[in-house]
Formats: structure tokens, sequence, C-alpha cells
């Protein structure tokens, strides 16, 4: 299940997150090579995980399989500071506007069954079935342009805010994502079920309310 | 190109992306592709899943989702088998970054197959374009490739031409699977009876229990049904079943 961990609750996880800090390192620095984000003790961190910061993780038996991070567009995120080359235009900002990034699974836990790793849907649902009831429609994604077709077909409405460009040995592209029920639908649709992936909070994320 | 031109540009192409959302069918998917790429030379241009290589004709078509290719370059390329040279799948299969044809002539350089492929490719105006592959949601690797006597493209415009291919072939993808109709599934009386146990929430034990068969029994059972609907567990059988009116 998802478990959504903001400065309310980062108490009950503090052995999860360090997981998810080393699972970050592993994924994009030692298997995709963005050896700028290298950290001597083996997690990777960055000024963006403060308490703004909302983490999604992906847990499964005590393991911390999947993750990802939501940045609220009306503050400094990675479009607006790393990477404004993605997008060719005006960025986007608003309340209802959020980056997802560090989206990553676990090696060996990718590709699973018939089709893309459940766990990736997972990560996915997770942004919907949080980001609806609080007013969020919008997540910026900056993805690899072969998995773009992946996001059309699960029935995010995308637009795109720039060209793609090579990056890291990859040719990346920043969209603009909106899901709305159908979206939710769809992805329940590919993973087989209906259940929720979030799990209920240990302490309920306060700045969800407010967002 | 100037951000200036870039983002005009792009605006150019994200209204023609959305405009993809009204096409019917998936002619209508392949003509609106070739006003945005005629511009740039493109003369033909091609989107299929990848066939097994030794496939006849009618099963390469089945895999196509645009379609602008020489119709007799396309016949004389499933009758020759030539699937199993093609450097430009060959290519694509290793790496999913997009590329030039003129990219693929190092490639060929020791394979007289391949290098035959292509020479006589051009013979059918096929001589300079550009080719990307995507990933779908089941796993299938879509083959992207356009291009003509002589193409005029930046990296911006691959770029964007990128982006143009992505979504074309979503919308094709969805077409497809919109018109196909279903082809019919016949459950035997066992299946069923299990699957009908299954939708009322029964586990394979409960399942043999009131079969009076074993639970491994049961579990056979369910998974012929889960192969016969093409569901990936119990859940998505039933409903599927549901939906083809196989159980009530």
């Amino acid at each position: 299940m998802i478990h959504i961990v903001t400065p309310d609750n980062e108490s009950f996880y503090r052995d999860e997150m360090d997981q998810a800090y080393r699972l970050r390192h592993q994924v994009f620095v030692e298997e995709l090579g963005w050896t700028d984000l290298a950290k001597p003790d083996g997690r990777e961190t960055d000024q963006f995980d403060d308490e703004h910061a909302v983490h999604m993780l992906y847990i499964e038996h005590g393991q911390v399989l999947g993750y990802q991070r939501m940045l609220p567009s009306t503050r400094p995120h990675l479009l607006s500071e790393i990477t404004p080359e993605l997008c060719d235009g005006e960025q986007p900002v608003g309340p209802h506007i959020w980056e997802c990034s560090r989206h990553c699974v676990a090696k060996g836990h990718r590709e699973k069954g018939r089709f893309a790793t459940p766990i990736a849907n997972a990560l996915l649902s997770g942004i919907v079935e949080w980001g609806l009831p609080c007013g969020i429609s919008t997540a910026i994604i900056e993805i690899d342009t072969f998995l773009l077709l992946r996001l059309v077909q699960l029935h995010f409405r995308m637009s795109s805010l720039g060209l793609p460009r090579r990056m890291a040995n990859q040719d990346v592209v920043a969209v603009k994502a909106t899901f709305d029920w159908r979206t939710l639908e769809r992805l329940r649709e590919m993973r087989g079920n209906r259940r929720r992936v979030l799990a209920d909070s240990v302490a309920r994320p306060a700045l969800l309310e407010a967002a | 190109m100037q951000p200036r031109a870039i983002r005009n540009s792009l605006d150019h192409t994200l209204a023609f992306i959305r405009d993809l959302d009204r096409a019917r069918n998936l002619e209508d998917v392949s003509a609106q592709v070739m006003r945005y790429v005629t511009p740039f030379g493109v003369e033909h241009m091609v989107a299929s899943t990848i066939p097994r290589p030794q496939s006849s004709r009618k099963e390469q078509l089945g895999h196509l989702l645009l379609n602008r290719w020489p119709e007799e370059w396309a016949n004389r390329y499933a009758s020759r088998g030539y699937l199993a040279y093609d450097a430009t799948i060959r290519r694509l299969i290793s790496s999913p970054e997009p590329f030039r044809w003129n990219e693929l002539g190092p490639l060929v350089q020791d394979n007289p197959n391949a290098r035959r492929v292509l020479a006589e490719a051009t013979e059918f105006n096929l001589k300079e374009g550009f080719a990307l592959s995507l990933r779908t949601l089941d796993k299938q690797t879509v083959l992207f490739s356009a291009g003509g006597r002589h193409t005029e493209m930046s990296s911006d415009t691959q770029g964007m031409l990128t982006l143009v291919a992505t979504y074309a072939i979503g919308r094709a993808i969805s077409l497809k699977q919109e018109n196909v109709p279903d082809a019919p599934i016949i459950l035997s009386a066992r299946e069923r009876e299990a699957l009908q146990w299954a939708a009322e929430g029964k586990n394979d034990w409960e399942i043999g229990e009131v079969m009076s068969i074993s639970e491994h029994g049961a579990d056979k059972h369910m998974r012929s049904v889960r192969a016969k609907l093409g569901a990936i567990n119990r859940t998505q059988a039933v409903a599927e079943a549901i939906r083809r009116g196989l159980i009530a």
C-alpha cells in the first residue's frame, strides 16, 4: 500500500524514510547514473526534502519498494529550479498543481505480470486518490519520452510543457498530466481491483487538508 | 530555434495533438499525422507493434496502428521475410532512443541481408527519415518510422514529432481496442460453476468444497478461466465474465 509521509507523521516512519532515501540513491545514482546526486552515505536527499514535500512510499511487509515525492508548484520545485529548460513558456503554477519527482520502483519489482508493474500503477493511483479529495487535479511530470505513451494510455490528459531534451542519456519531456475519476477508473481497471491504494495514515497529514 | 519560435511551433503541435481526439478511426489518425509531417518532407510513415519474425503479411497487417507505408514495399517486405533483417527494428529493440535512418549505415556494414533491405527501401522513396519506439502498458514495443526522399528535421522537429507520434499511437491503440469485437469465449460447465462461486467471494478451498473437488482442482479451473478471459487475477476474470454475460 501507499503510505503518505509528511512532517505530521514522519516520526512514525523513520525507518521507512531511511529506506526511501536509500532506494532513491540506488535507482537514480547507481542505476541511472545521475552522479550529481551521489551521497557518501548512500541516501539521496536534496533541498526539496523539506517540510513542504509529500512523500509517497509503497511499502510491502516493511520494505519500501516504490517511492515518489510530490512538491507544490507554488514553491520552488524541480521544474522551476533545476530543469527550467524543459518548459518552453510559462511555468504552470497553482494550488491544484503539484510536481511528481523521484518516481521509482525497486529493482526486481518492475514489469511483473502482463502489465506494467503493479507498484508503478499503485504509485500513480496514489497521486489520484490523494489529489482528488483535496482539489489537486494536475501533476507536473518529467518523463522519458519512451514511457510517455503509458501515461496517455492511463487516461491522464497530457499537455507537453516543452520539447523533449536530452538529459543524462534519456530523452526527457515535462508534461502537465491532468487527472479525474476516469483516470482512477482506468488505473483500477488496469490493476484488476478497486481497492484503495492509500493506507490509512498513522497521523492525518494536515498539510493535505490545507492544500 | 529561438525560444519564441519553439513556443509557437509547440503550440501548433499541441493544437494538432488535441485534434487527434476527434479521430474516429485509425485512418483518421494516419491522415492527421500525415498532415503534420508532410511539411518536413515526410512521404511515408508507419506505426506498428512488433510481429514475429516469420509472420505472414496478414499477421503483420494486424500489428499496424498507423499506415502510410508504400504498399508494394510492405508486400515484398513480408513475402521475403525482411523483418528478420530490418536494421531499424534491431536498432529500436536494442535502445529506445529515437534515431535518424542514416545512422543505420554503420550497423549493417557486416550484414549483407540487412544492407539489402535498407537499399531496396530507397527504391520506394524511403531514403531519409526518423524512427522511435514507445512502450505500451501491456509491455509491447511500438515502432514508429517516418521518412521520404528528402526530409528537413531539426532536433526540435524530431522532439515535436516524438510528441505527435506518442499521442497518435495512444489514440490509435484506444480506437483499435474499441473496434475489436470480442472473440467468443467458451467456458466448460465446471469452469463456469467455479467462476460463479468465485464471483460470490469464495476462495479456492471453498469452491473445492462446494464442487466436491480438491482445492487444487478448483485452482486449475480458475487458472483456465483466467487464461481464457485474458484476466490477470480473479477479480478481473469475474468482471470480464459478467461483462460478457458468461455468468450472472
